[in-house]
C-alpha cells in the first residue's frame, strides 16, 4: 500500500486502494486522517522523524510497526519512506508491505524459543551449551545444582576446569570424531568436581548444534547425576570383591557343595588340601574323595541339617587326596537356604588337621608307651625286690647261725666282720622293702573312695603311737574334710610326713600341726613342725628316691619316705612341696583334687 | 617254756633247701620238740597230705608251713585244695611269705590261711617265729583234734 503524507499538515494527501482495503477505511475517511491516527506514535514523534528524513534524504529510512485498522485490529507492516518536494510542500511517500504472515512466524518462533528456554531452565537433567572452545555458554538450573556452582560462575568456565583430574581427557577422542561428523552424539560416564570439592558422577550425552550450512555452532550437553547409583554399584562391587578375595585367599579350604554332594565352587586352599585342581573337583562329589570308612559318617547329621533341625555341623573326617594320601579335615558345614527354607547349597569350611591328628596319635602312642614302660618298670622293681630278699635272707640267717654256734670259738675280728655282714644284709633288706613300697604306690594302689580325713589321720597316728610317746610330741590338727582318695596311701602319706616331723626334731619336744584350707577344686593340706628345717637348695631333691640329707648315724632311713609321698600325691592328681627355714621347722604342703575326673 | 611230750608233726612245703635247713635249725635253736617233714613242691605236698604212694605211712601233720612260690603247683593252689578238702581243712596252715606284699596277694585270693608269717632276715626273729608256731600249735591243740 502506498500512503502520501503532507509534512506541513501531517495528513494523508493520497492513499491507494490497497491501503483502504488493508486498513478498513474508505479513501475519503483516510484523506481526513493523518499517519499519527493509525500509527502507535505521536504526531510530534512522527514529525521529527520526517524532518530528519527531509534533512538528509539519502537515509533509506525503513520502519517496522503496525497500523491500527478501523476495526481496531493491528496490521504489522514494514515500510520504506521517501521524501518528495512538491512546490513548497514536502510529501512523505510511505510504501508499506503487509507483514502479517512474517509476524505470525516470528511470534511462533518467539513462543517456541520461550518454550525451549523454559524447558532448558526447568529440565530435570542438567543441560549446557558448551562453546567450541570448551567453555560453558549457557547452563540450566539443574546443571548448576549437579555441579554445585552458581550459574554466573559456571558460564565462561572451561569444562576441563571442573572435570575430575582422572576423567579430564576422557571425552576428547569421541568429541573430535563427533565434530568431524563421524558420529551424531556421544555418551560418557565421567566425574566432575563440585565447587565444594566433592565428586559427582555424571551420565553425559553430548551432541553438536550446527548452523544451516552444517558448521558446528556449539555442543549441547545433557548430564544426569548418577553418583548414588555409582556408589551403590561400587559398594556392591567392593563387597563382591571382598568376598571373592576372602574366598580365594582364605587359609581354610572353602567349598560350596550342592545338595547332591557336588563341588560347585572351591577355593585355592581347598585345592591344595585335597591335591586336586579346581576343575577336577567340579566333576567330583564329596563322597568321591572321602576316606572309605568315613564316607557315610555324616549322612544322618546332614539330613537333619537339611531338615532344619540343626543350623550347622562340625566334625572331623578323613579324605583321600589325589595322590592317595589321607588327609584329616576339621569341617564346619552350614546350609544356604532359599526363601522356602530348602537348602540351595552348603558352605563347607575345611581345615587340614592332619598334622595335629598325627601329633595327637604320636602323643597318645608315646603316652601309652610311657605308661606301659612305667608299669613294666614298677613290675620289675616289684619282682626284683621280692626275689632279692631270698638270697639276702640266706646270707643274713646263716651268718647269724654261725655266730650262735661258733660264738665262743670266733675271735673279735671274725665277730666284727660277721656283724658287718648282718648289718649290711639288714640295710639291704630295708632298701629293698622301701623300693618295693615305692613301686607298690603305682602297681598296688586301690580305687578312690570318699573318706573322712579324720579317720585317715587317726590311722596314721596309731601307727606312730610309739614314736609320739617316745618324743613327747604334741600333734594337733584342723577339722579335716572328706576326701576322695586311696585310704591306705593317704594314711601312709600322713604317717610319713608326721613321722619325719618326729624324726627330724630339734632340741624341743616336737609340735606338729596338720592343717587344711579349701581352694578352688582342691584341698590344700599341710604338716607343720618345729624341727631342724631344710636348706632351700634341697627343696626339690628331698622328694627323689633314696636322696638323703643326713648320715645314718644322725637320722636312720633309706630316703624313700618323701619319694613315696610325692608318688602318692601325684597318683591322686595333686602336688607336693615344702616351705622351710633351717632351725625353724618345715611345712610340707600337698593338694588333693576334690573330685577326680575319670 | 611250754613243754610237750609228743613231738609236733610239722609239714614244711618249701623248695629252697636253705630255708628247709634254716627252719630245722631254728626249731632246734628254739628247742621245739617236733618232727619236721619236708616236701619240695605243691604236688608232693598234696600227695603227702593224702598219703598217696610213697607217703602211705606218713602221719597227718599237726601244722603246715607253706611257702607260696613253689614249682609245679604253687602255694595258693595248695592252700585252696586243703581248704576245699573236709579232711584237711582243719589243719592249721601258716603261710610263709617273703614280703608283706605277698601277704596282700594271698589275702586278695581270700583263701583263709590261719596265719601269715613274713620270713625274717634276722635269725633271732625267725627263732621267735618258729617258737610262736609251737605256741600256736599248742593253742589249737587244746581244741578237739577231730573238731566235731
Amino acid at each position: 500500500m502506498i500512503l502520501l503524507i503532507d509534512r506541513a499538515t501531517m495528513r494523508f494527501v493520497d492513499v491507494n486502494g490497497t491501503a483502504c482495503a488493508l486498513l478498513g477505511y474508505s479513501r475519503e475517511e483516510l484523506l481526513a486522517m493523518g499517519p499519527q491516527d493509525v500509527l502507535p506514535t505521536t504526531r510530534e514523534q512522527l514529525a521529527h522523524s520526517y524532518d530528519t528524513l527531509i534533512a538528509d534524504p539519502s537515509l533509506q529510512n525503513g520502519m517496522h510497526a503496525y497500523y491500527t485498522c478501523k476495526d481496531g485490529s493491528r496490521l504489522p507492516f514494514e515500510s520504506t519512506r521517501r521524501v518528495l518536494r512538491s512546490g513548497d510542500r514536502w510529501i512523505i511517500v510511505a510504501i508499506s508491505r503487509d507483514i502479517r504472515r512474517r509476524a505470525a512466524a516470528e511470534a511462533a518462533l518467539r513462543e517456541s524459543e520461550e518454550r525451549y528456554r523454559r524447558t532448558f531452565d526447568l529440565a530435570g537433567s542438567g543441560i549446557a551449551h558448551v562453546g567450541l572452545d570448551g567453555r560453558f555458554l549457557r547452563v540450566n538450573r539443574t546443571l548448576c545444582e549437579v555441579l554445585g556452582y552458581p550459574q554466573e560462575e559456571l558460564v565462561g568456565k572451561h569444562v576441563k576446569e571442573i572435570s575430575h583430574p582422572e576423567d579430564r581427557d576422557l571425552t576428547d577422542a569421541r568429541r573430535s570424531r563427533m565434530h568431524a561428523g563421524e558420529m551424531e552424539s556421544a555418551r560418557f560416564e565421567k566425574r566432575y568436581l563440585r565447587k565444594d570439592g566433592s565428586v559427582v558422577w555424571v551420565d553425559l550425552t553430548v551432541a553438536l548444534a550446527r548452523d544451516p550450512e552444517g558448521r558446528p555452532l556449539h555442543e549441547i550437553s545433557i548430564m544426569e547425576d548418577i553418583t548414588e547409583a555409582k556408589q551403590a554399584e561400587s559398594a556392591l562391587r567392593e563387597s563382591e570383591e571382598r568376598w571373592r578375595v576372602t574366598f580365594d585367599m582364605a587359609g581354610s579350604g572353602i567349598a560350596h557343595v550342592g545338595v547332591d554332594g557336588r563341588f560347585l565352587r572351591v577355593n585355592r586352599s581347598l585345592c591344595e588340601i585335597l591335591g586336586y585342581a579346581a576343575e577336577e573337583l567340579s566333576r567330583l562329589t564329596v563322597k568321591d574323595i572321602s576316606y572309605a570308612e568315613d564316607r557315610d559318617v555324616t549322612d544322618e547329621r546332614r539330613a537333619r541339617m537339611h531338615a532344619g533341625e540343626v543350623d550347622a555341623l562340625h566334625f572331623e573326617k578323613r579324605y583321600l587326596r589325589k595322590d592317595g594320601l589321607t588327609v584329616w579335615a576339621d569341617l564346619t558345614v552350614s546350609p544356604v537356604r532359599g526363601p522356602d527354607g530348602a537348602t540351595l547349597y552348603e558352605i563347607a569350611i575345611f581345615d587340614d588337621i592332619t598334622e595335629r591328628k598325627e601329633a595327637d596319635e604320636a602323643l597318645r602312642a608315646a603316652h601309652e608307651e610311657l605308661k606301659r614302660s612305667n608299669a613294666e618298670l614298677e613290675q620289675f622293681a616289684y619282682v626284683a625286690s621280692h626275689d632279692l630278699q631270698e638270697p639276702l635272707r640266706m646270707v643274713s640267717s646263716y651268718t647269724q647261725l654261725l655266730q650262735r654256734r661258733l660264738g665262743e670259738k670266733l675271735d673279735d675280728d671274725a665277730r666284727e666282720f660277721m656283724a658287718y655282714i648282718v648289718d649290711g644284709a639288714a640295710r639291704m633288706k630295708q632298701l629293698i622293702e622301701d623300693l618295693l613300697a615305692y613301686s607298690r604306690v603305682g602297681t598296688r594302689g586301690k580305687d578312690f573312695k570318699a573318706l573322712a580325713g579324720e579317720d585317715i589321720l587317726r590311722r596314721a597316728l596309731v601307727n606312730l603311737r610309739a614314736a609320739i610317746e617316745e618324743t613327747k610330741a604334741e600333734v594337733t590338727h584342723d577339722a579335716l574334710p572328706t576326701i576322695e582318695a586311696d585310704d591306705v596311701q593317704i594314711a601312709q602319706l600322713l604317717q610319713n610326713l608326721i613321722g619325719n616331723a618326729l624324726k627330724f626334731r630339734g632340741a624341743d619336744p616336737p609340735r606338729v600341726h596338720v592343717g587344711v584350707v579349701e581352694r578352688e577344686g582342691e584341698w590344700e593340706l599341710w604338716v607343720r613342725d618345729n624341727g631342724i628345717g631344710i636348706e632351700p637348695q634341697y627343696f626339690e631333691r628331698i622328694f627323689m628316691v633314696f636322696q638323703r640329707l643326713h648320715n645314718k648315724g644322725e637320722y636312720p632311713g633309706t630316703g624313700i619316705g618323701l619319694a613315696i609321698c610325692k608318688k602318692v600325691v601325684e597318683r591322686h592328681g595333686g602336688r607336693i612341696w615344702v616351705d622351710s627355714r633351717p632351725g625353724e621347722g618345715s611345712t610340707f604342703r600337698f593338694t588333693l583334687p576334690k573330685a577326680r575326673h575319670h | 617254756m611250754v613243754t610237750n611230750n609228743t613231738p609236733v608233726d610239722i609239714l614244711l612245703v618249701e623248695d629252697n633247701p636253705g630255708d628247709e635247713r634254716l627252719t630245722r635249725e631254728a626249731l632246734k635253736e628254739g628247742k621245739v620238740f617236733s618232727n619236721l617233714y619236708w616236701v619240695k613242691d605243691g604236688v608232693e605236698a598234696m600227695e603227702f597230705l593224702r598219703r598217696d604212694g610213697k607217703y602211705s605211712g606218713v602221719p597227718r601233720p599237726d601244722i603246715i608251713l607253706l611257702d607260696l612260690n613253689l614249682p609245679k603247683k604253687d602255694g595258693r593252689e595248695v592252700l585252696q585244695e586243703i581248704k576245699n578238702d573236709e579232711h584237711l581243712r582243719r589243719i592249721p596252715v601258716v603261710v610263709l611269705t617273703t614280703s608283706k606284699a605277698e601277704e596282700d596277694v594271698i589275702r586278695t585270693y581270700n583263701l583263709h590261711a590261719n596265719c601269715y608269717v613274713t620270713k625274717p632276715v634276722d635269725l633271732e626273729k625267725f627263732i621267735v617265729v618258729v617258737k610262736s608256731i609251737d605256741m600256736f600249735w599248742l593253742t589249737v591243740a587244746t581244741l578237739p583234734r577231730n573238731g566235731h
